[in-house]
């Protein structure tokens, strides 16, 4: 027995030539969201729809409920909930018939008005889904995931073409579920979704997992931003050297800023200390430190240095 | 397997609605079919009373070429392309409950229109079959050998008009050289030769036994057959991913 709902290892999978998941590992646990980052083709959907049961992992192993998501389809579907990154729902149906027949293919389902109701669909109900917008279809979609009680939800960048309304309505129904005891994988475009929503995550480039844990560990991996406007007549070889490493030098306004990215030493003081390095700098010198600031470094940074790296 | 037999009766019963909604499939899958058949017996009339009834029970095989054929190999195919199946197949459906249940939508459809034709041969004084089980042996192998042929070509095309489009050699072949409205023996050695193994040839003959013409254990066997090499063909080349892109 597996205490993890989703336990994937050294997973590989390849189209032809092209490798397109390279040995990837992680695990989610019961009632955890675990959500998986980058660019397009980074391997994201390929690893979802090994997990989802459509194709056999090529090499490597990957458990879902304890079971072989492709060998033993018959006996997950139903406990498992699938949005898919492209949905296909039948344009001529409409959207109360598309969950009625979503509900009479499931064994314990939601009330058909309380599906509609949680992706905020309710007063489309007597609506041809070919007359929906492209946010609609997506949230109909959602509901078809979740009208089957799942206790494992694979949502493949759900909130991708809607408003930012809907995007927060379906934050909120995701927390919601979460609450309930459903695990959840997600991948998302969207950094800020994945920060609010996700216990962990993982960032994928080119079929490898980069970095990954939870949001602040991630982050802290990658340092504190410091930066300051460089004082008038102060010349850039005069600013001092932080964590080792001289300032690098951004002009924002016409006026030239010194930044920092300190990550050496334990990241819970090396914030101040180097802050403390700077202001004993400043007075030294006789300047003030215009327009200070220091951050964490967020999961922007975290993402965009993993994308620029080769 | 109880699920899935649910499961296609659902499925079945939304291919049904989505035909008798929409007016193109309505036309195409089930009014145009019985409107060739009747032009075609009503013709028959000039060959005498024998060629009306040859040709009346040819056409309960003949229309095996309509819903479960051409119509359904559009169906798959634009599911598919549309990622309807796909959809599907990531919910509670067995891969066989979601093709079997388009297949079962396709088969009731042929068989009110194959029930039509027998009320046709009652009301034109043929009566009914005096061995019925032959003709439900006939019409429900002959669904079944179409509906998988319909799943391997829709498997080889890109859209629902080419699918449509590919089974019309299928179509035309088994239509003329099956005795549906040709007798046989009207076609040189070689080609009579061919026409014997045709996947619609044992249905027409199983069918016109139920009539009353001669039963040979033969038509079954070669019905037998062709639903293998059709499941075969349906498990080598039917896909669920869109062949675009």
């Amino acid at each position: 027995m597996s205490t993890q709902t989703i336990e994937v290892d050294g997973l590989r999978q390849r189209y032809g030539d092209f490798e397109a998941v390279r040995g990837i590992g992680f695990s989610v646990g019961a009632g955890r969201l675990f959500a998986l980052l980058g660019t397009n083709g980074a391997g994201k959907t390929t690893t979802m729809e090994v997990l989802e049961g459509f194709r056999p992992a090529a090499s490597g192993s990957v458990r879902l409920l304890d079971a072989d998501p492709y060998r033993d389809r018959r006996a997950l579907r139903p406990r498992v909930g699938i949005m898919l990154q492209e949905s296909g729902l039948i344009g001529d149906l409409t959207v109360a018939e598309t969950v009625g027949l979503w509900r009479d293919l499931h064994a314990d389902p939601l009330p058909a008005d309380e599906a509609l109701k949680k992706v905020d669909l309710t007063d489309r109900s007597g609506i041809a889904v070919r007359q929906l917008s492209g946010g609609q279809k997506r949230r109909l979609d959602l509901a078809l995931a979740i009208v089957g009680r799942p206790e494992v939800l694979f949502l493949d960048e759900p909130t991708t073409g809607m408003d930012p309304e809907a995007r927060i309505g379906t934050w909120r129904l995701i927390q919601e579920l979460v609450a309930g005891g459903t695990t959840v994988l997600l991948t998302t475009h969207y950094l800020e979704e994945a920060e609010r929503l996700a216990d962990r995550i993982a960032i994928m480039h080119r079929g490898e997992i980069r970095v990954a844990g939870t949001v602040p560990e991630v982050v802290s991996g990658h340092g504190d931003r410091i930066a300051f406007r460089v004082p008038a007549h102060t010349p850039i070889d005069a600013l001092p050297l932080l964590d080792g490493r001289p300032a690098e030098i951004a002009v924002t306004d016409g006026l030239p800023t010194a930044r920092w990215t300190v990550s050496g030493g334990d990241p819970d003081g090396r914030a101040h200390r180097a802050v403390a390095a700077l202001v004993a700098w400043a007075a030294e010198r006789g300047v003030t430190l215009d327009r200070l600031s220091v951050r964490p470094a967020s999961l922007e940074d975290v993402f965009l240095s993993i994308v620029e790296s080769r | 397997m109880k699920t899935d037999l649910a499961h296609i009766q659902r499925l079945a019963r939304l291919d049904l609605a989505l035909i008798f909604r929409n007016r193109s499939a309505l036309t195409n899958a089930v009014l145009m079919p019985l409107a060739v058949a009747a032009f075609l017996v009503f013709t028959a009339d000039q060959g005498g009373r024998d060629n009306v009834e040859f040709v009346l029970t040819g056409q309960i095989a003949g229309l095996l070429m309509f819903a479960p054929l051409v119509n359904l190999a559009g169906f798959y195919t634009s599911r598919r392309e549309e990622l309807v199946l796909k959809r599907l197949l990531g919910g509670p459906a067995s891969a066989a409950a979601i093709l079997g249940g388009s297949a079962a939508g396709a088969t009731v459809v042929y068989l009110l229109q194959a029930f039509a034709v027998g009320v046709a041969a009652v009301v034109l004084g043929f009566g009914l079959p005096g061995n019925p089980l032959l003709v439900v042996v006939a019409a429900l192998g002959g669904a079944a050998v179409f509906a998988l042929l319909s799943m391997a070509i829709s498997g080889v095309s890109a859209s629902g008009e080419l699918a449509q489009l590919a089974t019309v050699p299928v179509m035309l072949i088994c239509f003329v050289l099956s005795p549906v409205i040709v007798p046989p023996g009207a076609f040189p050695e070689p080609v009579q030769r061919v026409a014997d193994f045709l996947p619609l040839t044992p249905v027409a003959d199983l069918v016109r036994a139920g009539y009353g013409a001669a039963f040979d254990w033969s038509s079954p066997a070669l019905l037998a057959a062709w639903v293998a090499v059709a499941a075969v063909l349906a498990r080598r080349f039917f896909r669920w991913d869109p062949r675009r892109g």
